[in-house]
């Protein structure tokens, strides 16, 4: 395990209990310039992951609760007119930090949806005909209600793709979830967190995380893969070769997580599922099957070949 | 060691029940097919064998029970009259290991005693017990035993004389019983739960009612003859090997030729100290197509059963044969004559024999169900009888006349053909010798279904000699004799049986019991020697000879041998070496070679099984290998990560295989987790980085290495 990731992983530790994978897999998203999407019921500690985070790395950290009322520029931020200066001045929207958690982003309208989306994909925005780059690093944890939530805007196929990764939070277990009340009980841990690592030092991993090794055979698993993925009874639309170069990314941040420089298939395995599920459309036998995106890659994962032997060279 | 409860021991009980039934199986043939005495002792010592496995006896306490009782059954069996624990004894034991040890250290593998060959038969059933009990403990399989045991009578069933017909039926039951019960045992050892008795009772016991019902029922459906209806005859026909099946045995022989079927009515059972042939009456009248019966039937009556015939006469008779008749009560019954018959022992006062034919019957009277002959071995002392060459036979001597004589019509070319075989022979035995081995040259085939029979204007022996080249002993027999007679040696035709198939040892009296049936009527030939008189000689191919100076013999030449006083028998070997030698080294080598031809096709099954064997074991004996192999090697990545796929490979054999989508840190995890080290994530690590960062130092080479020794030969068990 890379010492400086252990760093924030235990600080998070303080205020978070029993989502060391959740966090890990934040950090994997955070590393390879990737952003997360996180699905569930409110209340489970989304907030305080993101916040702890932020506050672990000495990051500005902003908060955006979408609501159906919600407007591009109340995201993005607006030029006024300054009868002093004569001049239209920016005011900075909240995306302007370096982490970002947009709550509920499934009951915004497509609208504002996709103009925070665009901001995540290019990390700049315009204004004005003015371009704008946003705060290096740039992370968003986008948090959604399941959608059988009555009021939600369900975000388009196209628009998931944005997201490295998405992750089920899930309740804390019973033994957890005691040890969160006698926690809070006694004290606010939060209050107390500080910084373990400076920005620049994220820069750098970041840096670190594209330099791993990633070996032909296992660029080709990753490909059979997704190759896989397209030729699923179960799956309509197959994961994209973009699905293909997140994958890559994800596995080499993960890689760089555990303290390897190399990725190895268990890297791959343990990612694909988190980069592929929220890409893949099912078809309808699927659902009458009770298949779910993640058990199908779980099956799509026991049948391609790992590459385990030294491949003759020719 | 696990904690062992009743019920495991009485589970292994009856496991070792069935097990000690299947093992019978095997003896059974064994004892009978090799006249092994004493079965039922050996059975005994099986029993003991399995039973103190039972219990998991000390392996000394089991060593010295088991020596135990050898040293007894040896002791008991070969010496008679000796008190054990007494200086003869004792005497007898020392001499054993005397004489055993000297003749291994020499390598005169044949002149190991018997008792040393019993030691060694009870040895390898302890080593066959051994490995079932180690199969058992280990594994709870017996498969390859059942496997093996299914195998080994099927073959005997094919290829000798024993059924095992019923032994099959009885071996599959008891092996699928055998195979339920362990993989209920098997079935407790996966879950890591011990079952109750009930509920293996349970398991069972609908299995073993399906089996045993079926079982059952299987035998009682109808089923269809072999497609193949004998794959042995082929075999052995390939092979240029043939056994002793043959017609019945018939009054006219005048019109010889065409297929002939087996027949297995019995005719006679003989007990006699050694194998004999059965002689029943000669012809030598030869017509072209056949044998004629002599027109003088004149006959005389045989006195006190004393038989007169123009073989030598024997005046002392040493050997006496009892025949139980199965022809009891048929009117002109033919008596069976041993070589050199003496005295016919009957109750029939009626005995005759025909003069020309020297057939014996009792023609008023029917036959009894038990007669008794004195005989003598045939034995031709060898030096006159290789002495004699074509000028001492006499002119007028009657014996030559008759049986010398042949038809115009026997074409030229059958003149030729003995001519050319015999010209380089002086002494006439050298003669009859060269033509009886012609008949093993390689072109000739015994076959009883596919042989011809004359045309109108053809003679017997030139199409068999010439054109057919197939047939049975009528075909050879009188073959020879043709081809004797145009070259003047007188030589006549003799109809009998052959010694038939080995039945039993009588304990009492030591005598051999042989079943004679009509597949085992046979012809072979009688050649007039001058000063020596008739001769045996036996030019089918297949049938051991039944001259006693004939060298391929063995058993009749060893008893032989101890029969006579030493200086003696030195000097006929001696003599014997000289005969061997003499007829054309040649001819000597090709007939060895056609003699050892069945002992390649031996080696060549046993290579093969053994290659089969290896195969099968492999994840025992590679582990052993694969250690000393890199035990050697250079210390580099390549070197290491062959190592570690070997290792994958043995593990793979042994039941952990990394399934396809497995990655190889959860494949060590779980291998490491079934053993209970860390080795195996130790290894995987270092090859993950080697596979999967293309670049590694290793350091640490000792050390991994020792893992991987630790692992591949945890394989092994």
């Amino acid at each position: 395990m890379n010492e400086q990731i252990e760093k924030i992983l235990l600080n998070i530790d303080k205020v978070m209990i029993g989502k060391r994978n959740i966090a890990e897999l934040s950090l994997v998203s955070l590393l390879a310039k990737g952003h997360v999407l996180l699905e569930d019921v409110p209340g489970v500690g989304k907030t305080m992951l993101v916040k702890a985070l932020a506050k672990s790395i000495n990051a500005s950290f902003k908060r955006i609760q979408f609501t159906p009322d919600l407007l591009p520029s109340d995201v993005l931020g607006v030029s006024i007119y300054n009868p002093k200066t004569l001049a239209f001045e920016y005011r900075e929207g909240p995306i302007m930090g370096n982490i970002v958690l947009a709550d509920e982003i499934n009951r915004t309208s497509p609208k504002t949806q996709s103009a925070l989306l665009e901001a995540m994909e290019e990390a700049t925005i315009s204004i004005d005909g003015e371009t704008k780059a946003l705060g290096q690093p740039f992370f968003v944890m986008a948090t959604q209600n399941p959608i059988e939530y009555e009021g939600t805007y369900p975000l388009p196929e196209a628009q998931l793709d944005r997201f490295l990764l998405k992750m089920k939070m899930g309740y804390p277990t019973e033994t957890e979830e005691y040890e969160l009340l006698t926690r809070m009980a006694e004290a606010t841990p939060f209050a107390e967190l500080t910084p373990v690592l400076h920005l620049d030092d994220i820069l750098a991993l970041q840096q670190q995380a594209e330099a791993v090794f990633i070996d032909a055979t296992i660029r080709n698993y990753i490909v059979q893969i997704a190759t896989a993925t397209r030729n699923h009874k179960y799956i309509y639309l197959g994961a994209s070769p973009r699905a293909s170069l997140a994958l890559m990314r994800a596995c080499k941040a993960y890689a760089l997580i555990q303290g390897r420089d190399y990725v190895t298939p268990d890297d791959v395995q343990y990612l694909a599922p988190y980069v592929f599920s929220h890409r893949l459309i099912l078809k309808p036998e699927a659902r009458y099957d009770d298949m779910m995106p993640e058990q199908i890659m779980e099956r799509i994962l026991a049948k391609v070949a790992v590459p385990a032997r030294r491949v003759p060279v020719k | 060691m696990m904690k062992r409860s009743t019920s495991d021991i009485l589970e292994l009980f009856i496991v070792y029940i069935i097990i000690f039934l299947m093992l019978k199986e095997w003896l059974v043939p064994i004892t009978q097919l090799t006249g092994t005495g004493y079965g039922e002792y050996i059975l005994l010592f099986v029993g003991l064998a399995l039973l103190v496995n039972v219990f998991y006896l000390p392996f000394w306490l089991v060593s010295i029970i088991k020596l135990l009782y050898i040293s007894l059954f040896i002791f008991y069996t070969y010496t008679e009259k000796v008190a054990l624990l007494s200086a003869d004894s004792f005497h007898f034991f020392m001499e054993q290991i005397q004489v055993n040890a000297i003749a291994l250290a020499t390598l005169q593998l044949s002149d190991v005693t018997n008792p040393f060959r019993t030691l060694l038969l009870f040895i390898l059933i302890w080593m066959l017990i051994y490995l079932i009990h180690q199969y058992l403990v280990t594994e709870a399989n017996v498969f390859y035993f059942f496997m093996i045991t299914v195998f080994f009578l099927a073959t005997l069933d094919t290829f000798s004389e024993y059924d095992g017909g019923k032994a099959m039926v009885r071996v599959i039951i008891l092996g699928l019983i055998l195979m339920g019960i362990l993989y209920v045992k098997r079935l407790g050892l996966l879950t890591g739960e011990r079952l109750k008795l009930t509920t293996k009772l349970m398991l069972l016991t609908p299995f073993i009612i399906f089996v045993i019902v079926w079982g059952y029922f299987a035998t009682l459906l109808p089923s269809y003859d072999s497609v193949w209806a004998d794959p042995v005859a082929f075999v052995k026909e390939t092979l240029g090997d043939e056994d002793n099946k043959k017609v019945g045995y018939g009054n006219n022989d005048e019109a010889l030729g065409g297929s002939v079927a087996d027949d297995d009515t019995k005719v006679f059972k003989a007990l006699v100290p050694e194998r004999q042939y059965w002689r029943m009456e000669t012809k030598n009248i030869y017509t072209s197509k056949g044998w004629k019966d002599n027109p003088d039937q004149s006959f005389s009556t045989l006195s006190g059963g004393v038989v007169n015939t123009s073989l030598n006469q024997v005046m002392q008779p040493t050997q006496q044969a009892v025949i139980k008749n199965y022809e009891a009560g048929k009117a002109l019954g033919i008596y069976a004559q041993a070589y050199v018959p003496a005295t016919i022992l009957a109750n029939n006062a009626n005995l005759q024999m025909t003069n020309t034919s020297e057939k014996i019957t009792a023609p008023q009277t029917p036959m009894e169900e038990e007669y008794q002959i004195l005989y003598e071995p045939i034995k031709n002392p060898i030096d006159s009888v290789r002495a004699s060459t074509m000028a001492d036979y006499q002119r007028n001597d009657a014996a030559v006349i008759e049986n010398r004589t042949l038809p115009t019509t026997v074409p030229q070319r059958v003149r030729d053909l003995a001519q050319e075989i015999t010209k380089d022979k002086d002494s006439v035995y050298d003669k009859a010798k060269a033509i009886e081995l012609y008949f093993k040259n390689g072109e000739y085939t015994y076959d009883k279904l596919n042989v011809g029979t004359p045309a109108e204007d053809q003679d017997y022996v030139d199409q068999f000699l010439f054109e057919t080249k197939r047939g049975y002993c009528d075909n050879f027999s009188t073959a020879m004799i043709v081809m004797l007679r145009s070259v003047d040696i007188p030589a006549r035709w003799v109809k009998g049986f052959a010694p038939g198939t080995y039945q039993q040892k009588d304990p009492e009296t030591g005598l051999e019991e042989y079943l004679v049936t009509n597949n085992e009527a046979h012809s072979w030939v009688e050649v007039y020697l001058p000063q020596v008189g008739w001769v045996q000689f036996e030019p089918t191919i297949g049938f051991t000879s039944l001259d006693m100076f004939a060298e391929d013999q063995p058993t009749e030449q060893e008893q032989q041998l101890e029969d006579k006083p030493e200086e003696e028998q030195t000097l006929e070997e001696e003599q014997q070496e000289q005969t061997t030698a003499a007829p054309s080294f040649f001819k000597k080598m090709s007939d060895l070679m056609y003699d050892y031809r069945l002992v390649g096709y031996i080696l060549l099954l046993m290579a093969m099984i053994v290659a089969i064997a290896a195969l099968f074991t492999r994840k025992l004996w590679l582990p052993g290998y694969y250690t000393r192999k890199f035990k050697r090697k250079a210390e580099t990545d390549d070197n290491f990560m062959t190592m570690y796929e070997v290792l994958t490979q043995q593990l793979a054999r042994y039941g952990y295989r990394r399934a396809q989508g497995e990655t190889l840190h959860n494949f060590a995890q779980r291998v490491d987790q079934a053993y209970d080290t860390t080795a195996m994530r130790e290894l995987t690590s270092v090859y993950e980085q080697l596979l999967y960062r293309k670049t590694h130092e290793i350091t640490n080479f000792a050390q991994l290495k020792e893992s991987w020794e630790y692992l591949i030969n945890l394989t092994t068990g």
